[in-house]
């Protein structure tokens, strides 16, 4: 990877680029859960495994009577894509007073993909941890919220 | 409300494939295998039509796939259908049965949230694979959601699971098979890919249908751009991406 994050691949040195909102989600990712942070949350969501590499955990706090997430935090063991791709997630859940949950349940990876410009296609499993991490979120709030 | 300053992993999470057997094996297209799976001990885990399961190749160290699966809960063992396509499908194609393979609990989001709302299932290739498990476990349980599928293939060879999307028509259930790279005289066929007319035309049929896109990360980009372009709200569309 170079200095401006785009990343150089094979003998061919053809520059696979990343878009500048990814960059950026990147090297600036939003709303990470701190080292030692208590977060007062709602629903917590925790996807993928040691063992393979990729873990995903997302916690969301939810206003109980408009059903909105008003807050979110994540954390992962991913590439820089997992990250971009859950940095823009906990974006777009938490814009504009907060998603509903019917909204937030029916998130898709291809509208994060969107708003971040774009993703390689050999990155889109990046965006699936997040949104399974959160639908896992959703559900946790559902049983005990 | 909760707090919680540590995050463990569970030993769910690491020790989540089990041993299955595969207890039949049957070429469904040239290019497309079904494999039957068994587990080895105990019953099989309850799923929802339209889930996945991943599965771990000892010759691919720890980089699971996942395969959905293509039978209802009321038949025995889990049925996949894979289609040769890189090292890994190939590798799982030539298994025999007998054979044994390290499987996980079924998982995803990628199914109905009700029996009464109008279906668009748009299904690329393998991507047929939910479509046949969500309509199959309905039928069986009475529930006729109107149903209809554009089914897109490159050639008619590729057609996966005919017999079954056969005897699931009529009753509300239609199916519009697209060849891609072939040409015919079949007047049930359109001999071109899924595009916006076409599109448009399903939802002239039902304009609060769930739509349900299957395919490759291209085809689901495709088929949801055509679909947003169209008009239809976010909340109408379901995808999931084979990768």
């Amino acid at each position: 990877m170079n200095n401006n994050g785009d990343v150089w691949e094979g003998a061919c040195a053809v520059p696979w680029a990343y878009t500048d909102v990814v960059k950026d989600h990147f090297f600036k990712p939003r709303n990470v859960l701190g080292d030692g942070e208590d977060f007062a949350h709602s629903g917590q969501g925790v996807v993928g495994s040691p063992a393979c590499g990729d873990v995903m955990l997302v916690l969301i706090k939810v206003d109980s009577e408009t059903e909105r997430i008003v807050e979110c935090r994540w954390r992962t063991f991913g590439c820089a894509s997992a990250i971009a791709s859950t940095s823009m997630m906990s974006v777009m859940l938490t814009e504009a007073g907060g998603m509903t949950l019917a909204r937030a349940a029916r998130l898709k990876p291809e509208e994060i993909i969107e708003r971040l410009g774009g993703l390689p296609d050999r990155k889109y499993h990046c965006s699936v941890l997040g949104h399974h991490a959160l639908r896992e979120a959703i559900q946790d709030y559902r049983r005990h919220g | 409300m909760r707090c919680a300053k540590r995050y463990k992993t569970t030993d769910a999470m690491d020790n989540r494939y089990a041993p299955y057997i595969i207890t039949k094996r049957r070429e469904e297209t040239p290019t497309v295998v079904e494999l039957v799976l068994a587990p080895k001990e105990g019953a099989r885990p309850a799923f929802v039509p339209g889930q996945f399961i991943d599965i771990l190749l000892p010759s691919h160290g720890a980089d699971a796939k996942s395969y959905t699966i293509s039978s209802t809960p009321h038949e025995e063992g889990f049925t996949i259908a894979v289609r040769r396509a890189g090292t890994f499908s190939q590798a799982l194609c030539d298994k025999k049965e007998g054979e044994v393979l390290s499987v996980s609990e079924p998982y995803g989001f990628f199914y109905p949230v009700d029996a009464k709302t109008p279906r668009l299932f748009l299904a690329g290739g393998i991507g047929i694979t939910p479509c046949i498990s969500i309509a199959r476990a309905g039928s069986a349980a009475g529930e006729r959601a109107p149903t209809l599928v554009y089914y897109s293939n490159r050639s008619y060879a590729d057609v996966a699971y005919r017999e079954a999307l056969d005897a699931l028509a009529g009753g509300g259930f239609i199916v519009k098979h697209f060849i891609t790279r072939e040409r015919g005289t079949d007047s049930g066929v359109v001999y071109e890919r899924i595009g916006q007319a076409h599109l448009k035309e399903a939802l002239r049929r039902s304009a609060d249908a769930h739509v349900f896109i299957c395919g490759s990360i291209a085809f689901v980009r495709d088929m949801r751009l055509m679909l947003k372009s169209a008009g239809i709200a976010e909340e109408q569309l379901f995808t999931e991406a084979f990768f």
